[in-house]
């Protein structure tokens, strides 16, 4: 859970990507750290990438960011993403520990519909293990690569992904171009900003 | 789980007390006291040549994995663990449930003496999160005048235009 510390006047939060393999994560948090404009350089870490040789994520990316101060407190934000691979499902336990806010990163392209669906419902088994639920977690969805030719339209995907009693935003992204990026991480932004207020931190 | 706690200037002055104390026992150049979740809680020290929130995840990161394996091999005890380096070694320590002591030290000390205070030092920084928790549990901050709808773009893009 976030971290709030008055004596530094610090706020953390932790915001994970997640989603089937190649979807794109870690290419959103590249877009982020090349394209996100900083008051301060400072403000903006360097971004870390624990990959194979083949640049696919082996346990996760990281990008420390400091956005707006809230009341005084500057408000650090943690991005990171999660390995996709099947293989890799303890590892995404363990990025997930203390998590905020999940960006569901899904693949548009209609051969991918399976995986995605998959990879919603690892994600929703992963939080259970540890004692949590994606009720209770502000999430957004991410609709990535619509630049490609052989994508599903965006109702079927609402229709596969989107289908609970309380919907949850979603945008249309294609993170190799850095459309999408922004408008996904600042509607995951503000729902967190929401619920500290609404709970009191 | 209990969530950690927030952190006031008692606590820091506390956590800042026993580190120093720590350093100049230990001989140790950096002592961080990290959440498990990533998080770099406080620190104290050489200026580092390193990027302190990135050692504080990577740390945290690392012990977790460790943990996680060493529960499948049934063991139940697992409060540390080191990395002997030829320049810097690293010892990471379990302070309680949610957070962990990175000591980053001179190669050429001897482990040892650093294990013994750092246990030390753990114990007093777990004795006032304690206190911390007891102070308030769930933690969090009066944001209640805080507009959320002004943080439409929390996250501008380099060439956005200006609304």
């Amino acid at each position: 859970m976030a971290i709030i510390n008055q004596a530094n006047k610090e706020i953390q939060v932790k915001i994970v990507y997640y989603g089937p393999a190649q979807c794109g994560k870690t290419t959103n948090l590249e877009k982020v750290h090349s394209d996100v404009e900083t008051a301060n350089p400072e403000d903006k870490g360097k971004m870390v990438s624990l990959a194979t040789s083949s640049d696919r994520t082996l346990f996760f990316d990281f990008l420390p960011i400091e956005a707006m101060s809230i009341k005084g407190y500057k408000t650090k934000f943690q991005l990171y993403t999660v390995p996709g691979q099947v293989i890799y499902n303890t590892t995404r336990q363990l990025v997930l520990r203390g998590v905020d806010g999940i960006v569901f990163v899904a693949d548009s392209q209609y051969d991918k519909m399976e995986e995605n669906v998959e990879s919603l419902q690892n994600l929703e088994d992963n939080l259970k293990t540890l004692r949590m639920d994606i009720k209770d977690i502000p999430y957004v969805l991410q609709y990535n690569k619509r630049d490609l030719p052989n994508i599903a339209p965006t109702d079927y995907m609402e229709f596969l992904l989107n289908n609970r009693d309380v919907r949850v935003p979603s945008f249309e992204a294609s993170a190799f171009k850095s459309e999408g990026v922004f408008e996904t991480l600042n509607m995951i932004t503000k729902m967190l900003l929401h619920k500290f207020i609404n709970q009191g931190g | 789980m209990t969530p950690f706690p927030q952190i006031i200037d008692e606590d820091y002055q506390q956590f800042d007390a026993v580190l120093k104390t720590f350093l100049s026992q230990s001989e140790a150049s950096n002592a961080l006291i990290v959440e498990k979740a990533g998080y770099r809680i406080h620190e104290v020290g050489e200026k580092p040549a390193f990027n302190t929130d990135e050692l504080a995840t990577l740390a945290a990161n690392a012990f977790n994995a460790t943990q996680f394996m060493v529960d499948r091999l049934g063991e139940t005890n697992f409060s540390s663990m080191f990395q002997q380096g030829d320049g810097s070694s690293v010892l990471w320590m379990n302070i309680e449930e949610n957070s962990l002591l990175i000591v980053v030290f001179d190669a050429s000390k001897s482990i040892g003496a650093v294990k013994y205070y750092a246990a030390e030092a753990a114990a007093a920084i777990a004795r006032q999160i304690a206190i911390a928790q007891q102070r308030d549990a769930t933690g969090g901050i009066d944001l209640a005048h805080l507009d959320p709808e002004s943080a439409d773009d929390v996250f501008k893009k380099k060439d956005d235009e200006p609304q």
